[in-house]
């Protein structure tokens, strides 16, 4: 019996310990976050939309391709008018 | 007696330390909405629409059969790997659709593979908790040199090798991501954090980074910095599972898909989420998700059989592929940014330019 009893009370000491440790992360992980230096939305969506002005040239997926057998994907074959 | 005096104890300590958090967590909020100080789609105003958009399909792999789970290009833009429901992996040639290399795994619901940046070697696991590691050669079946390097505790659910074919980041069911040595098939590091299933993992374009992000069925995107294993940011905003993350192109960035029917875009220097890209007729989730190399395009692939395709800066849907006769699980844009390759539960894979 009571060695029933200290077995629960162990069981119970365990699961506040586990509680107290998954506090503790949360709480460390939020003053980590709270530590980062934050840049202003505005200047961050510039970079992206410069990032993209930047770039906008290379993407075949909007410009095409300035000759269309450049194309890899482009089917073979098929009709050529002289 | 004591036990019970420890007890109280614990209890005061976890009682301060929940108002510790909520106290952060109110400062946070607070911070992140000072710096909120322009919308994304106002902010792009200036920036000329997208004309003359034209996608068609080039060419279909048919070879699997179940459900494509998931592909990866290799760095030959060539090459596409695919893994499958029914067991099996594929290696096509994407040019001229010839399959190159087919694995037939120990179990089903083959959910990660990835090419190695050298394209000599390719990884994949699933239900089996594996990821296993097959090198490519012409003379030889890819099984007879294959090797077993992770093991989880539960599915594997997303791989990517680093900058070298010698190491190997996955993810997992079991809830962490963990980074492993190749040759020896030892843990690096390992990722604990996420409350839920991890879905899909991506490492940072930038070469300073040593980063990548997480996404997971708690709803969250963690990025994780390599060295340390110490989780650097979260973020939230999802009302569902994040099915997918995926880092801008700068790298400053990322975009996750999700089963609540949006994606959105989160900036690693704001710390927070800078656009949302939904529409009210869209209500399937989004599996999968990708940049065009420019980074102004984004293309989602939907559980309505459909890719949607997102103008990044202005937040609006430009276009919809009708890609497949079932969900689309998966997509990526080639290296060099001339094609779209999706994979669907209609067995398929296409190849879009």
């Amino acid at each position: 019996m009571e060695g029933q009893v200290a077995q629960v009370d162990q069981i119970r000491m365990n699961k506040f310990q586990e509680g107290l440790q998954q506090q503790r992360k949360l709480v460390e992980q939020l003053r980590l976050e709270a530590a980062i230096q934050r840049v202003r939305v505005s200047e961050c969506i510039e970079d992206i939309m410069k990032y993209c002005e930047s770039h906008s040239e290379d993407d075949a997926l909007i410009k095409g391709f300035s000759r269309p057998n450049d194309n890899p994907f482009k089917e073979k074959g098929g009709c050529t008018i002289l | 007696m004591a036990a019970e005096a420890l007890r109280v104890e614990n209890q005061e300590m976890i009682d301060s330390l929940g108002r510790e958090a909520e106290e952060l967590k109110k400062k946070l909020e607070e911070e992140k909405a000072k710096l909120n100080d322009v919308d994304m789609c106002v902010a792009s105003s200036r920036i000329d629409e997208i004309s003359q958009f034209n996608m068609k399909t080039r060419r279909a792999l048919k070879g699997h059969q179940g459900k494509v789970l998931c592909m990866d290009w290799c760095s030959d833009k060539k090459h596409i790997v695919s893994s499958s429901q029914d067991g099996k992996m594929l290696v096509w040639d994407a040019f001229t659709t010839n399959k190159e290399h087919a694995v037939t795994m120990p179990t089903t619901w083959v959910m990660a593979c990835s090419y190695g940046p050298s394209g000599s070697v390719v990884a994949c696991g699933g239900l089996d908790n594996k990821c296993t590691i097959y090198p490519l050669s012409m003379d030889e079946d890819p099984v007879t040199r294959k090797k077993a390097v992770a093991t989880h505790t539960s599915y594997l659910s997303c791989c990517s090798f680093t900058c070298s074919d010698q190491q190997i980041l996955t993810g997992s069911g079991d809830s962490t991501c963990a980074l492993w040595d190749v040759e020896s098939g030892q843990l690096i590091q390992s990722f604990h954090g996420h409350a839920g299933d991890v879905t899909s993992i991506d490492l940072s374009t930038s070469e300073t980074g040593n980063l990548f992000v997480s996404g997971g069925c708690d709803k969250v995107a963690m990025v994780w910095d390599m060295r340390t294993g110490e989780c650097v940011q979260v973020f939230d905003g999802h009302d569902s599972d994040i099915n997918s993350v995926k880092f801008y192109p700068s790298g400053d960035a990322f975009v996750t898909g999700s089963d609540d029917a949006t994606c959105r875009l989160f900036d690693l220097r704001a710390d927070r989420e800078v656009n949302c890209y939904r529409k009210e007729s869209i209500i399937f989730g989004c599996n999968a998700v990708d940049f065009s190399i420019s980074g102004r395009l984004l293309f989602g692939g939907y559980n309505d059989y459909t890719v949607n395709i997102w103008d990044v800066l202005k937040g609006n849907r430009i276009s919809i592929l009708y890609a497949h006769e079932n969900r689309v699980s998966c997509l990526g844009v080639s290296p060099d940014g001339t094609a779209l390759c999706t994979g669907s539960w209609d067995y398929m894979l296409k190849i879009w330019a």
